[in-house]
This record gives structure tokens, C-alpha cells and sequence, in this order.
């Protein structure tokens, strides 16, 4: 129950002492807000204050999620042109050894060694083209993660896609073109991509008939040179994405900045207003305690004889 | 000569009381309820001589009639009102800042809300992680926290409010029973004796200190007896003589609390309008309407995100399977049990039951439907309706508890759900062929299954005319449609927009385990920004809290307004009742210069008399 004021409760002398202490209340509440430099510490101080500056908090942690998705997707698109680069080095490498086999004075022996380079570029190829990110993910498998993108039939021969569908970028940042390309826009299909070639590449090599060979060379080499085509086009699609990214990481950036200016605008103190208050406040302090001092010094008890 | 010695004394005597009167308010000068007193003389009729004789005496002297109270009756009823209004909204905004404080406080919802969508957002970006799955089932058991800490510490400020408004109604009874018994002295009192302005005084002060707790219509008959009506002078009676009428609080029908004054069965309600109790109910209903908010607002994070969740695949390939649930089963003593047995109710999962009733015969424990339709019977654990309940301690014959099945924010839980389990994927992915040469896309919605029975995976072609036909693996047609149509397949509806040559085609299958779509988990994170007729989530937890924040500042303000109106009141009432000590300075020397003068006759007289006797011997 709160204690009632009652007659005689209330003389002049503390209903004084209480509005002085009133004003030291707000003396006080200014010298929190200039210390902490936010001028309400509870909705009820400025309830529309109050729910502008939650949501400009909650946009900051949007921003921050946002910021995260994006630095996610461009660690994968700088993993997967490594992936790309090791692929394409693979292939200039075929290339360069399916331009010497053509050579007329390269013998069957030679050509052996060669084919057996390439089969070792093409188990490069595979395992750039099963390249994972940070966590485990195929960077080339679209949406199945069970498998790897590419394998190759138990006889070493026909390399498979396994994957399937478009992987994950960083759409959960408003951004749909920053997951890196699927494994058949960068290695082709199962005839004519980039395996098959590798594939046609050795037959070519084992071919005795020279003809026949150097027809099969011409034609691999050919291919080869449309499937490293497929690799600078992918190449040049995850920098775009990674472009596309590093536009979205500024806007986030300055969004970032205009928030938190908005937030010092919502919850900051005008600190020259706080001020100003402060030392009018003070002095009417002062004005109260000096004639408080006069008007109350004795009664007439004190003047008598 | 004799005769001026009685007059001289009677002002002697007259004087020296009234100077005891002005002792008596220096001496009261600083006592809480102390109504300045005056002494009220009257001047003796002159009398003694015979019928037929003239009257030549001056008069008989002085007589000290009654010892008044200054009091202003109508200052003294406004600072009572006023008073009344202080207390309403004082209690009002202690109790409306607890409230915002539940919302804003360590049960805030807005910081982990804030962060399990950035765990949603950080699932869409790595949907295979096991750690990030793992992070973001930690931050929905956060946000699940979070509403049951808030529900808790609502419900307690409940209990609490009620405790207190209680507590209020004890002690408006024991000062209605004080009151009673003032008047009850009143009415025997002689007026205008010291007594009689002390009763009054007592009565003034429990006068005051009811108007604390609730508005009343207060009247005064002859003898100072106050007779008491709640709310006003239409309302019932709370005192009257020496009779005072109970009264108790209970939760009102629409919220907030209801005075009801006299005995059980025939008493009155009496409408709360200011003192304390008008402030609680005024917080109470506030807290009834956040409580709803709170529930709607945890239901609907419940429901939306269940719904979105159950539409995706998990990483075992698994169709996805409620993330939070939704209700808990809640035992509740009764307060008339005697035994000291602590009862603990589970509810199955998934399981939506209906409220129980627990008892105990003194031999076994019966857990029964309220309605009577099920019943089980012997030692705990019992179960029914995937309700178990069991627990330590001794019940005695004739205990029951009520097991209370309870949503929104208190029945919100993480059900138990691995991180392999969390659905990031959609229910079926589709992939265009490396053939295609248009640039048209396919859009896919979980359906139920539409069609017969048809097999994996799908395809859906262009046939170059501007129609689409989708097949299963078998070649059988499920569908045929236009651009735009939404054809349905088994379980799933597909439609495609963009411009598509002849031929094209598209493969729809399954989502099966080990999937890295993100699909569904973009879908959960689309309920940050969904939102029907109560806006986002956001919005509704802002209104939430609007709608607390918002009345406690206006109380506030009226708060200051209300001690400002208080604070003049006093200061009225003060002046005209109040001790003044100046006054009484001034009041002393008056009454000791007239008790001196007639000392001075009394001198006067005797010196007068002894010359007569002088002349005499």
C-alpha cells in the first residue's frame, strides 16, 4: 500500500526538498544519457524511438547474415577457379602433347608414354572436376552432395556425370548468380566433353595407322580447344559472380554505415541540448536551495524574548 | 469583589487551556494526521440577582466551549482523490515496466529471433554442414527459450500482480474495520473534547489511506461518523457505523480484476476506478493482452516454420518432420491438497491431448479425462492419452491435480531433431538438359500425389507449339499444359516460365540423402519477410511491445501530472489545517498576554480586598 500524504505530512519544507530532488532526478538522467550517449534506455522513455531503433538493429543483423553468405559464396567461387585452373591446365597439357604426337617423327613408344601422361591428366581432370569447398561440399555437383560429380565405369573407361541440378550460392543474399557452374557447362556431356576427349585422345594415340592417327589427333585436339573454351567461359562466369559479389559486399558495407547512423540518430543524445538543459537545470538548483535557505531560516519561536 | 475574583479566574482557567491547545500543536507540529486544533471561547451570561432587581455585574467571564479541528472537509475529500489517482497510476506503472521489462529484458525476443534467421540464412549458404545445421537447431532452441522464459516470467508477474491486489484488499478490510471502530468511539465521544478531535484525526488518516487503495464516496453525520460507499454515492456500502463489509478481489471476466463488497454469495461488485487496485487491474489486463501477443507470436513461429520445414528433405533423403512443437501438459496442484506429492507431466510427442484430472483415494492414483470418457487407474507412472504423469512425495486421500494442456509461448519446444534432420533441401530438384537451346526455367511446388501412380524421375518437354507434356520414366503422359499452367506430378506440381524451343526438356526427380540444395531452407528464411494481415514477424513482436511501452509512457506522464495535482492538494489542504508555527507563535502570545491580564486582576482584586479590610479594622 503506498503511504497516503496527509495533513500535516506535507509542510513547506519537504514538499521543497522534494522538488529540488526532482530536478537532481533529471540532473542525473541527463549526466546518464551524456555519459552512455543514448538517450533512452527503455521503449517507455521513447516508444516510436524505441521500435525504429529495433528494427535498424535487426537490419544490422540481416546485414551481418548477409555479409556471411557472401563471403561463403566467394570462398567457393575462389575455390572452384582453382578447380577450373587445374582442369584447364590439364587439357593445354593434353593439347600440347596431342600437338607433339602429331608430329610425323614421334615414334609408337613415345606415343605410349604420352598416353599414359594422359591418362594421368585425366584422373586430374576428374579430381578437379570433384573439387570440394571447405566443408566437404562438391563445388561441381549441383544440388547432390552423395556422390561425386564424375566417375569413371569400374574399367577405367566412360567418366560419368553423377551430379544433378544447380548447386547453392548466395541467394540467401538476394544474389542468384554467384554458385559456381555445374559440372556439365564446364566439362560438356559424357560423348563430347572434356573426358571423352581425353578418352578419344588415347585411342588417337594407339591408332598405327598414321592417317587414321593424325585425323583423330587433329580432331581431338580440335575439341580440346572447344573444351578449354567451356573452362574461360566458366572462368568468366565466377568473376562475374565474384563482381557481382564484391558489388553486393559494398552495398552491404555502406548499408552497414547508414544503419549505424541511423541508430546513432534514433537512440544517440543531442549532446549540446543535454547540455544546455543540464546547466539551466543547475542553476535553477541553485536559485531553489539559496531562497529555500531564506524562506525557511526559523519561525517567530526563534524572535522571541 | 468576590465576583471579580470568579470572573478573573474563569479567564485564567480559559486561557491556560488554550494555551495547552497551542502546546499541543507545536508539540503536533511534524505528526502525520495531526488537524490543527482552535479553542472556541464563549462569554458567561451575567445572572445571580433577584427577579425585581437590575443587573449591574459586567458578566460572569469566560468559558473555554470546545476545542475545534481546522479542518477543510473539502481540501481534505480532494487530496484524497487526488491521492487515489497517484496510487492507481503508481501501481499501474510499476507493474506495466515489469511487463516491459519481461519483453525487453533477459527475455527479449528480438536479438535471438534476429540471429536464428541469420542461422537460416547461414544453412541456405552452406546447406550440407553438419556445424551449421547444428548452430541454427541451437539458435531455434534459443528463440523456444526465449518465449518460455518470457511466458514464465509474465505468468509470475501475474501471480504476483494478484498476490498484491490480495494483500491490498487484506488491508482495505483491516482499515474498514478500524474505520468501524473510530466511529463506534466517535459516537461516544462528547464533541468538541480533545478525545473527540483525536478520534476524528484517527479517522481521517485510515480515510486517507483507503482512498490509497480504492475511490470511495465518504459522508459525515452530526457526531463525525463516516459512512463509506465504493466507488461513489451510488455503490455499495463499505462502512457505515460501527459496521464495516468485507471485500475481496477477484480476476474480472474481461480482464483485470473486480472489487466485490459483502458477504459471499450476496455481494456487490464495485467498479475499480482509482487507489491501487484500479492501477493493478489497469496492468493486468495490459498483461492479459501481452500474453495473447506472446502466444500468437510463438504459435505463429511454430506453425509457419513447421509447415516450411515439413515441405523440404533432410540430409538422410527423409521427408522433413515438425521442428518445434507446440504443447506441454502442465500439472497444477490443487490448494486444498494436503499431501506433499510433486507431480510431473510429460506429454508424448506429437500428441495434442486434452486437459486431465489426477487424483488420489488414499490407496491408488485414477488419471481421468475431465469429461469422464477415459479413465486409468494404480501407482504411477500413468498414461493416457500419451499424457504420463509420475513424481516423488506423498499424496494424501483426496488430493488432485488438474493437468493442464498448454500452447503458445509456454508449449514451444526444439522437438528432438538431429542436425542430419534439419530439411535445407526442397521435396525435388529439377535440371535442365545440356541440350536445351531456350532460355525457359521450371518452377516446382510439393503437391500431394495427383495422379496414379507414376515412376521416376519426371520429364517435362516442349513440344514446340507453345504446350509442355511431363512423363514419368516410363513414357506414360501425366500432363499437359500451357506456359504458366501448374502441371501436376506425383507429390509434386511443376510450370514453366521463359521461353522454351522445341525439345527442350527438363529433368525432375526426388530429393534424395546427401543433398547440397538450399531450396527449402530459402523458404524458411522467406518467413522473415511473409506476413499476412499481422504484418512479419517483426512487426508483430514491435506491436507487441508497442503496446506496452506506448501506455507506460502516457502513464507516466499522467503519473507526474497526477503527484503534481497531489503535491497543490496538500499544500491546500496543509495551509488551512496544517500547524503553522508562526501562527501558533502569534496565537501563544495572544493567549498568555489575556492569561496575564487576568492574573493581573486577580492581583488587582485581592489588593483591592485587602484594602477593605484594612479600612475595616
Amino acid at each position: 500500500m503506498a503511504t497516503p500524504v496527509l495533513v500535516n505530512s506535507r509542510s513547506p519544507i519537504p514538499v521543497q526538498a522534494d522538488r529540488m530532488a526532482r530536478i537532481e532526478d533529471r540532473i542525473a538522467q541527463l549526466d546518464k544519457q551524456i555519459s552512455t550517449g543514448e538517450k533512452f534506455t527503455e521503449p517507455a522513455q521513447d516508444p516510436a524511438g524505441a521500435n525504429r531503433a529495433a528494427a535498424l538493429v535487426r537490419m544490422t543483423g540481416r546485414l551481418d547474415a548477409e555479409q556471411r553468405v557472401i563471403d561463403r559464396a566467394s570462398s567457393r567461387l575462389a575455390l572452384a577457379e582453382t578447380g577450373i585452373e587445374s582442369a584447364s591446365e590439364a587439357l593445354l597439357r593434353a593439347r600440347d602433347l596431342a600437338l607433339s604426337a602429331a608430329n610425323g617423327s614421334m615414334d609408337a613408344e613415345s606415343r605410349q608414354i604420352i598416353a599414359h601422361e594422359i591418362a594421368i591428366l585425366k584422373s586430374q581432370l576428374i579430381d578437379a572436376a570433384n573439387s570440394r569447398d571447405d566443408s566437404g561440399r562438391f563445388l561441381f555437383g549441383g544440388a547432390d552432395n552423395a556422390q561425386p560429380p564424375y566417375a569413371a565405369d569400374p574399367d577405367g573407361g566412360v567418366v560419368r556425370w553423377q551430379g544433378f541440378g544447380g548447386t547453392a550460392g548466395a541467394e540467401a543474399a538476394g544474389v542468384v548468380t554467384a554458385a559456381p557452374p555445374g559440372g556439365p557447362q564446364l566439362f560438356g556431356d559424357e560423348a563430347t566433353g572434356a573426358f571423352a576427349l581425353l578418352d578419344q585422345l588415347t585411342a588417337a594415340l594407339m591408332e598405327p595407322e598414321n592417317e587414321a592417327r593424325n585425323l583423330a589427333l587433329a580432331s581431338a585436339i580440335e575439341g580440346l580447344d572447344h573444351a578449354n573454351d567451356r573452362l574461360i567461359l566458366g572462368q568468366a562466369l565466377i568473376g562475374a559472380g565474384g563482381a557481382r559479389l564484391q558489388v553486393e559486399s559494398n552495398r552491404i558495407a555502406s548499408a552497414k554505415l547508414d544503419v549505424a547512423r541511423g541508430i546513432a540518430d534514433v537512440r544517440g543524445v543531442d549532446l549540446t541540448a543535454a547540455f544546455v538543459e543540464m546547466q539551466s537545470l543547475q542553476m535553477t538548483l541553485n536559485a531553489s536551495q539559496l531562497s529555500f535557505s531564506r524562506l525557511f531560516d526559523g519561525t517567530l519561536f526563534d524572535r522571541l524574548g | 469583589m468576590s465576583n471579580l475574583l470568579a470572573i478573573a479566574l474563569s479567564g485564567v482557567k480559559a486561557y491556560s487551556k488554550a494555551l495547552e491547545v497551542v502546546g499541543d500543536n507545536v508539540a503536533n507540529a511534524s505528526t502525520p494526521g495531526h488537524v490543527r486544533r482552535t479553542a472556541t471561547f464563549m462569554a458567561l451570561e451575567p445572572g445571580g440577582a433577584a427577579p425585581t432587581e437590575i443587573d449591574r455585574a459586567g458578566g460572569n467571564g469566560v468559558l473555554l466551549t470546545g476545542i475545534n479541528r481546522a479542518i477543510d472537509l473539502l481540501r481534505a475529500d480532494s487530496l484524497r482523490r487526488s491521492e487515489g489517482d497517484v496510487a492507481a497510476l503508481d501501481s499501474a506503472d510499476r507493474w506495466i515496466t515489469a511487463i516491459q521489462n519481461s519483453l525487453t529484458g533477459a527475455s527479449a525476443l528480438d536479438d535471438p529471433v534476429t540471429e536464428f534467421f541469420g542461422a537460416v540464412s547461414d544453412l541456405a549458404a552452406d546447406p550440407a554442414n553438419l556445424a551449421v545445421r547444428a548452430a541454427f537447431l541451437e539458435n531455434a532452441r534459443t528463440v523456444a527459450d526465449r518465449f518460455n522464459q518470457g511466458a514464465a516470467e509474465l505468468d509470475a508477474i501475474g501471480t504476483s500482480i494478484l498476490a498484491e491486489a490480495r494483500t491490498e484488499v487484506d488491508t482495505l478490510n483491516s482499515f474498514t474495520q478500524g474505520l468501524a471502530e473510530v466511529n463506534n468511539r466517535l459516537r461516544r465521544a462528547q464533541q468538541g473534547t480533545a478525545s473527540a478531535a483525536a478520534l476524528a484525526d484517527q479517522r481521517d488518516i485510515l480515510l486517507a489511506k483507503i482512498a490509497t487503495i480504492a475511490s470511495f464516496d465518504v459522508q459525515f453525520d452530526a457526531r463525525g461518523q463516516a459512512t463509506v460507499r465504493v466507488p461513489d454515492a451510488g455503490g455499495p456500502l463499505l462502512v457505515q457505523g460501527d459496521k464495516a463489509s468485507g471485500a475481496r478481489v477477484e480476476p474480472a471476466a474481461g480482464g483485470g480484476f473486480e472489487l466485490r463488497i459483502g458477504p459471499p454469495h450476496s455481494d456487490e461488485s464495485a467498479p475499480l476506478i482509482s487507489g491501487s487496485l484500479a492501477g493493478m487491474s489497469i496492468a493486468a489486463r495490459k498483461l492479459d493482452q501481452t500474453r495473447t501477443h506472446h502466444d500468437a507470436l510463438a504459435d505463429r513461429v511454430a506453425s509457419e516454420f513447421n509447415v516450411a520445414h515439413m515441405a523440404g528433405v533432410d540430409r538422410n533423403g527423409n521427408s522433413g518432420q515438425p521442428l518445434f512443437r507446440t504443447h506441454i501438459a502442465e500439472p497444477q496442484a490443487a490448494a486444498a491438497n494436503g499431501g506433499n506429492a510433486r507431480i510431473s507431466a510429460v506429454l508424448a510427442d506429437g500428441v495434442i491431448a486434452g486437459e486431465q484430472i489426477l487424483h488420489f483415494n488414499g490407496t491408488g492414483w485414477t488419471l481421468s479425462r475431465t469429461d469422464g470418457s477415459a479413465t486409468v487407474s494404480g501407482g504411477l507412472p500413468l498414461i493416457l492419452d500419451g499424457v504420463t504423469v509420475d513424481g516423488p512425495g506423498v499424496a494424501r486421500n483426496g488430493d488432485v491435480f488438474h493437468i493442464r494442456i498448454r500452447s503458445g509461448a509456454v508449449g514451444i519446444g526444439v522437438r528432438d531433431v538431429s542436425a542430419a534432420e534439419v530439411a535445407v533441401a526442397p521435396a525435388f530438384l529439377a535440371e535442365a538438359s545440356g541440350a536445351n537451346t531456350g532460355d525457359a526455367r521450371v518452377s516446382l511446388a510439393s503437391a500431394p500425389g495427383l495422379v496414379p501412380p507414376a515412376t521416376g524421375p519426371f520429364q517435362i518437354t516442349s513440344d514446340g507449339s507453345g504446350l509442355f507434356e511431363l512423363h514419368d520414366s516410363t513414357g506414360l503422359l501425366l500432363a499437359t499444359g500451357a506456359p504458366s499452367d501448374w502441371l501436376a506430378g506425383d507429390g509434386f506440381a511443376v510450370r514453366m516460365t521463359g521461353t522454351a524451343q522445341a525439345g527442350d526438356s527438363f529433368t525432375i526427380r526426388a530429393t534424395g540423402a546427401n543433398s547440397s540444395a538450399n531450396d527449402n531452407a530459402l523458404a524458411l528464411l522467406a518467413l522473415r519477410d511473409g506476413g499476412g494481415a499481422a504484418g512479419t514477424w517483426a512487426d508483430m513482436q514491435d506491436n507487441m511491445l508497442t503496446q506496452v511501452s506506448v501506455p507506460l509512457a502516457e502513464t507516466r506522464a499522467r503519473h507526474d501530472v497526477a503527484v503534481a495535482a497531489r503535491d497543490t492538494a496538500a499544500e491546500a489542504l496543509n495551509a488551512a489545517s496544517g500547524v503553522d508555527l508562526n501562527r501558533e507563535a502569534a496565537e501563544m502570545l495572544r493567549l498568555q498576554q489575556a492569561y496575564q491580564a487576568n492574573a493581573r486582576i486577580i492581583q488587582t482584586a485581592r489588593e483591592t480586598f485587602d484594602a477593605i479590610l484594612a479600612a475595616g479594622r
